[in-house]
């Protein structure tokens, strides 16, 4: 640096200042920057949250697709850590929202809400009963995670490509109605055609299929459309033409 | 006082040059150590190994930095290949090479294995491996697999390498009778239906006990039925193949093709989840389940090229006189612009199957008609096609082949136009181009050919006819090579088997 030159610039106090004053502190910087940096090592409390995806947002069950002597079932809630695991059980809250239409104790009740010692996740039974007003109607249940003495609350939120999923919370909705599969469209018609209620309790006879959302493999919806074929050809051989809610015979493509 | 801080600030200044560059023991400098490559070309394959015999494995070692391996020290490790996660491992040996002779713990017959070579470098604890795949196999491995009847009973002989003949090969390893034997389905390719673990595909056809067989140990693993999601309204097994697709030098079923009493049944399988089993009856275009298919199989072999279109399965009904291809649900027409006119319609062909076999054009195929006043005619068809060259028929003529429509059996060249058939005792050869028969070979009286199987490949490398013959007592099996213009010459002749109703060559897995 050219030091006559900020001489000339600075007047001989500002000189001195410099000098004497922030000359040491820049020394006693510099003895400290290069100190050496502590490693980063995950330290934050355990938390947990509902694993789903953003198609699985919500359970949905009909008890319309079962044989009429089930009364009770059981379904699930993934739930994840996000955290350490621990050498003992740990007890996971979980509440139903006020605008939960599903009664408790009623409609449904909740399993055995713990984290197993060792385990990073869990499925969190929650036990449904085919009660007779679900006939004709649908009902829900939010259940929110809730902070217990050793588990928190996990990420509130997950992008899953355009969509943005909640895992503090997961849905449950339980009816009777035999209701169209929303995947109808997409899984099921390319097999079976156009969908009709009378097509579709057929369907659930010939085949025994409870499950009639999600995904399903080849091998199974290829022997499915076989069965159901057969099947038909069967059921009309033996009663003549099978004729839908619309008055259209059932075939399939 | 202004001296002294200025003093005491270059003091500082210097004391922070001189430390702050100091070099930070959280972050080791990199230092060189000694790289351990290892390789041996025996990872590229499959091991086979025999129990008994001695197992000799020379890896290459190259180090980057060590001279000498007196620093390395060695491990062998052993453990199951299945569908466990967590399994056992056993520690074979510690030496440099491998001379392990293979026997008992924890070797099984007909079982995979992984074993892992691990080289230490004893100076830094820095370990190198390299996998190898083994089978443990017997002296089946390879060779011809013969099914025959033994009154009525059926039984697997084969015919080794080193021309020994082994006999009584199935009712030494299994307690199941099997009634009434038909047909040996021999598949040497990798099949994933997740049944079991993947591999080759052994099923033995009969009346009564239809099975798959472990393809090693030749020892009952599933009834042919269990093989179906539901089995079959009529219990009257006939054929259960896969057709395959070829990836680079590698070979995967795709479709699985069973005709159980005329009717077919199909195996969608792939890459996806799941077991996968034979579906319920197929159904026709029209959806109905009127028709009979004939026990032949036109397969594909789908090398993928690009713009080709391939049927994997063709299968002929004999009752409505027309073909089918074999779809995922059901059969399925074939559109009009595969049919040459001037050859046949696919969808309307009006004769009988009496044989179908391979030609010596990948993906062609020969059948062999009846026509409605009893003519025998050659059609001659491929499993491809392109938009640019759409046509699967290739032709249709009226065989000049004496006898052809009352014969035992044949078996197609793939590697000249010929089909080998039997006519009485006679061996003929059929040419495909000269639409010519010679007949090649008379066998004594009273000897009855009851098979007929051509291999392109044989123990020297050369074609192979296999004729077996039935003289009421005693089964025999003439093996004649093969020349390059289709003509025979017998080679060898074995006997002491039952009365052979299929012939196959078995690959090693």
């Amino acid at each position: 640096m050219n030091w006559n030159l900020v001489n000339r610039l600075m007047n001989y106090e500002m000189k001195k200042t410099i000098k004497s004053i922030a000359m040491p502190l820049i020394a006693m910087a510099l003895c400290w920057a290069c100190a050496q940096d502590e490693r980063l090592m995950f330290d934050q409390p355990a938390s947990v949250y509902f694993y789903k995806w953003a198609d699985y947002d919500s359970i949905s069950y009909t008890f319309a697709t079962r044989p009429e002597s089930l009364v009770k079932d059981t379904v699930y809630l993934p739930v994840r850590l996000f955290g350490d695991v621990a050498a003992h059980d740990r007890l996971i809250r979980i509440a139903a929202a006020d605008t939960s239409s599903a009664k408790a104790g009623y409609h449904y009740e909740l399993g055995q809400t713990v984290l197993p010692a060792h385990a990073v996740r869990v499925d969190i039974p929650v036990y449904i009963y085919r009660r007779a007003g679900l006939k004709d109607s649908t009902v829900v249940v939010n259940f929110l995670l809730a902070e217990s003495d050793e588990l928190g609350l996990g990420y509130p939120i997950n992008p899953r490509g355009a969509q943005y999923v909640t895992p503090l919370e997961h849905k449950l909705y339980i009816t009777d109605i035999l209701q169209k599969p929303a995947n109808w469209e997409g899984t099921w018609r390319p097999l079976f055609g156009e969908y009709s209620e009378v097509k579709f309790r057929f369907l659930i006879g010939a085949t025994g299929r409870v499950v009639w959302t999600g995904a399903v493999y080849p091998q199974d919806s290829q022997f499915m459309a076989q069965k159901a074929r057969l099947e038909l050809i069967s059921y009309v051989e033996a009663n003549g033409p099978l004729i839908d809610e619309f008055g259209d015979e059932v075939v399939f493509p | 006082m202004l001296r002294m801080n200025y003093r005491l600030g270059l003091l500082f200044i210097t004391i922070a040059l001189a430390t702050g560059c100091y070099k930070d023991d959280s972050i080791e400098a990199v230092k060189a150590v000694n790289a351990i490559s290892l390789a041996d070309e025996n990872t590229q394959r499959i091991i086979s190994v025999s129990h008994g015999d001695t197992l000799r494995l020379h890896p290459t070692i190259e180090q980057t930095l060590g001279t000498t391996e007196a620093d390395l020290s060695f491990q062998w490790m052993v453990y199951h290949r299945g569908n466990n996660l967590v399994v056992p491992d056993t520690v074979v040996s510690t030496a440099r090479n491998l001379d392990l002779e293979i026997k008992g713990v924890p070797f099984t017959l007909g079982e995979n294995y992984k074993l892992r070579y691990i080289v230490t470098d004893n100076r830094t604890g820095v370990k190198s491996f390299l996998a190898y795949d083994l089978t443990i196999a017997n002296r089946f491995t390879r060779g011809w697999l013969l099914l025959e009847d033994r009154n009525g009973q059926g039984d697997l002989s084969m015919i080794l390498p080193d021309e020994s003949v082994v006999h009584n090969i199935y009712t030494e390893r299994n307690t199941q009778p099997l009634i009434g034997p038909r047909k040996l389905e021999l598949l040497p390719f990798n099949v994933s239906e997740d049944i079991s673990l993947t591999g080759p595909r052994l099923f033995l056809i009969a009346q009564q006990g239809s099975q798959e067989c472990n393809y090693l140990t030749l020892e009952k693993k599933f009834d042919y039925n269990y093989l179906f999601f539901i089995p079959p309204v009529v219990d009257n097994p006939q054929r259960m193949i896969y057709t395959n697709t070829v990836w680079g030098t590698s070979v995967y079923a795709n479709l699985g093709v069973a005709i159980t009493n005329g009717k077919v049944h199909s195996n969608f399988i792939g890459g996806f989840p799941g077991v996968k089993k034979f579906g319920a009856e197929n159904l026709t275009p029209d959806g109905t389940q009127d028709y009979s298919v004939a026990p032949y199989i036109a397969q594909s072999v789908n090398y993928g090229a690009t713009g080709t279109a391939y049927y994997n399965a063709i299968v002929y009904d004999n009752s409505g006189k027309r073909f089918f291809n074999v779809g995922g649900v059901a059969l399925q027409s074939f559109p009009t612009t595969v049919s040459d006119p001037n050859a046949f319609d696919m969808n309307n062909v009006g004769m009988e199957m009496i044989f179908l076999d391979s030609a010596n054009v990948v993906n062609h195929h020969n059948i062999v008609m009846k026509s409605a006043d009893n003519q025998p005619y050659l059609l001659r068809l491929r499993t491809q096609s392109t938009e640019a060259d759409p046509i699967i028929t290739l032709e249709k003529k009226l065989m000049d082949a004496p006898g052809i429509l009352s014969m035992n059996t044949a078996s197609g060249s793939t590697r000249t136009p010929h089909i080998y058939y039997a006519a009485d005792n006679v061996l003929q050869r059929y040419e495909v181009t000269s639409n010519m028969t010679t007949a090649l070979h008379s066998f004594g009286a009273g000897e009855q050919i009851t098979f007929l199987k051509y291999r392109r490949a044989g123990f020297t490398d050369e074609p192979v006819l296999l004729a077996a013959t039935w003289d009421g007592t005693t089964g025999k099996v003439y093996a004649f090579r093969v020349n390059a213009s289709g003509g025979i010459s017998l080679d060898k002749t074995y006997s002491g088997f039952g009365k052979i109703v299929d012939m196959a060559y078995k690959l090693p897995q």
